[in-house]
């Protein structure tokens, strides 16, 4: 088994009328198991990407690979493809078509053709994991944006991908519920998912993230290891999002404190900040 | 944009009940309504408003109010069967007539078959309605669906239908998003910027619902459609004897009334 479980080598794709190509070239590789983030502009082909990762659209050129076998994108192939893959859309209204949240997660199942009782052991195991029970039977209008984007989750995890792909998870949702799907992702995570999330969010990429891709105009500017990727970004003009709080902060100890490597918790920050106090 | 039908359907008391206890039920009234005479028609409509009332708790503010909205409609058809024309005073006509006036020469008059013809349309319509108020109100769509699909019904019908179902409420929350910001930037304050915000509501609806159509081609593509919607949902309904009993004795009841007006009028 490959220690990269994703790979884009060299994708190109242009929507039609569009002046310019949305992904230029774009190549990059998933290392397996990782909670991986996606960061960019709006407009650098994020959406574009997750698309094509989940064989939703045609690159016009170059291969997409999962486990080192390229998509050649034919039915029963795209098939296999999206059980291995799963993409939560930025709106639940997108991909949320049944009448009711039990319904809802059963459609994937369904489309699988699994029996009925295997489909009904699935629904059951999924809406108690993400603590959907109450709501089984609730109407999906009835639901506020935070409990959508849940059942959207639950949906897709109820496949058990080995892939998620999350486009936006926070988007419109109110503290409480980001910190609640915070806790849902770093669940999934632990059962060995390979998690990417595309975001505008510096703050919670770098706190939250193993691995780090940084797009740009369609292209691959930075990846690898948190650390490392805005250690990188640091010196690269064209990135124009900024750089996370905690990192901004930490950049006025650093230098006095070698021995230490950045903090990436608040938690984290404040003891080094003790120990920097104790040492003055 | 809140819909009550569809809440009322999901929180009644009667939602534990099986969906098919409900559906034959309010279906046998239905027949009953169809084929019996005024007497019995009134008290199936009276009937069936415990039902939904009282046992399924809807208030009857709401209940009172889509009934009168369903009637309006047929009130509105009365004329066509009250008021008529006759160009020649026929000794019929006028023992028909309950009251006439003289248009050109001829005379336009109130008739007494077609007020008696109106009134049994009138409450052969209440009747009919309130028993397919009980389905509407107590049965959720899934279920009703759910049920069809295990009487035969074509899975095409049952799919559309519940997708149809799914997007009557993206349309209405999509439109009243729409108006919201409308009003919010003074959209409606005369006559001449509230027709203009209507025809820029019109087109947005349209626009949005093609760009909905297309979101929702990849929504469920990438959750692997297979050319057929199926769902599957958890089955908790409880059987209930005190209802089944209930409605098999009042339907036996309806026949026999029935029979017995039938008999001795």
């Amino acid at each position: 088994m490959s220690e990269y479980l994703l790979e884009f080598k060299d994708i190109y794709y242009s929507y039609p009328m569009a002046t310019a190509p949305t992904l230029q070239g774009l190549s990059f590789r998933l290392p397996r198991h990782k909670k991986i983030a996606l960061i960019g502009q709006n407009g650098c082909g994020k959406s574009t990407m997750f698309l094509i990762a989940d064989g939703l659209c045609k690159p016009d050129r170059g291969t997409v690979s999962l486990d080192n076998i390229p998509l050649t994108f034919d039915r029963t192939s795209l098939n296999r493809w999206r059980q291995r893959v799963g993409l939560v859309f930025q709106d639940p209204e997108q991909q949320l078509v049944a009448p009711t949240v039990a319904a809802d997660i059963s459609y994937g199942l369904c489309n699988q053709g699994l029996p009925e009782s295997e489909v009904a052991a699935k629904v059951t195991k999924t809406l108690a994991d993400f603590n959907l029970e109450n709501l089984a039977m609730s109407p999906l209008q009835h639901l506020s944006l935070g409990q959508k984007k849940r059942v959207s989750i639950a949906g897709v995890m109820a496949l058990q991908p080995e892939l998620l792909l999350l486009d936006e998870p926070t988007a419109y949702l109110d503290p409480i519920q980001t910190r609640n799907l915070l806790t849902e992702l770093d669940s999934i995570a632990k059962l060995g998912t390979t998690l990417l999330i595309a975001t505008h969010d510096l703050d919670f990429v770098y706190q939250w993230a193993d691995w780090v891709l940084v797009m740009d105009e369609g292209r691959l500017i930075a990846e690898g290891e948190t650390l490392s990727v805005f250690s990188q970004l640091q010196s690269i003009p064209a990135f124009e999002l900024g750089m996370p709080i905690l990192w901004q902060m930490w950049s006025q100890l650093a230098e006095k404190m070698p021995q230490l490597s950045a903090p990436r918790s608040i938690e984290e920050f404040n003891t080094f900040l003790a120990q920097y106090i104790s040492k003055c | 944009m809140h819909i009550h039908i569809d809440t009322l359907a999901y929180s009644n008391r009667l939602r534990h009940l099986p969906p098919s206890q409900k559906l034959w039920f309010a279906l046998s009234v239905l027949l009953i309504a169809l084929v019996s005479h005024y007497p019995v028609q009134i008290i199936i409509f009276v009937w069936m408003s415990v039902w939904s009332v009282v046992y399924a708790g809807i208030p009857w503010q709401i209940y009172g109010s889509m009934m009168v909205g369903v009637m309006t409609f047929l009130v509105t058809s009365m004329p066509a069967l009250v008021i008529e024309y006759a160009s020649s005073i026929s000794p019929q006509i006028q023992a028909d007539s309950l009251w006439h006036i003289g248009v050109w020469d001829g005379q336009i008059y109130l008739s007494r078959q077609g007020s008696i013809q109106a009134i049994e349309v009138l409450i052969r319509s209440l009747a009919s309605t309130s028993a397919l108020f009980l389905i509407v109100l107590t049965i959720p769509p899934i279920d009703l669906a759910t049920t069809c699909q295990k009487i035969g019904c074509p899975s095409i019908l049952i799919e559309l239908s519940l997708l149809v179902y799914r997007f009557i409420f993206l349309l209405a929350d999509t439109a009243q998003q729409i108006i919201t910001a409308q009003v919010s930037r003074g959209g409606y304050r005369t006559h001449r910027l509230r027709l203009n915000s209507l025809n820029l509501l019109v087109r947005q609806l349209i626009q949005r619902t093609a760009i909905r159509y297309q979101q929702l081609i990849l929504g469920v593509k990438a959750r692997g459609f297979q050319q057929e919607f199926r769902f599957w949902q958890p089955q908790s309904y409880q059987y209930s004897p005190r209802y089944a009993r209930e409605s098999i004795i009042g339907c036996c009841v309806l026949i026999i009334g029935e029979l017995l007006y039938r008999s001795y009028v």
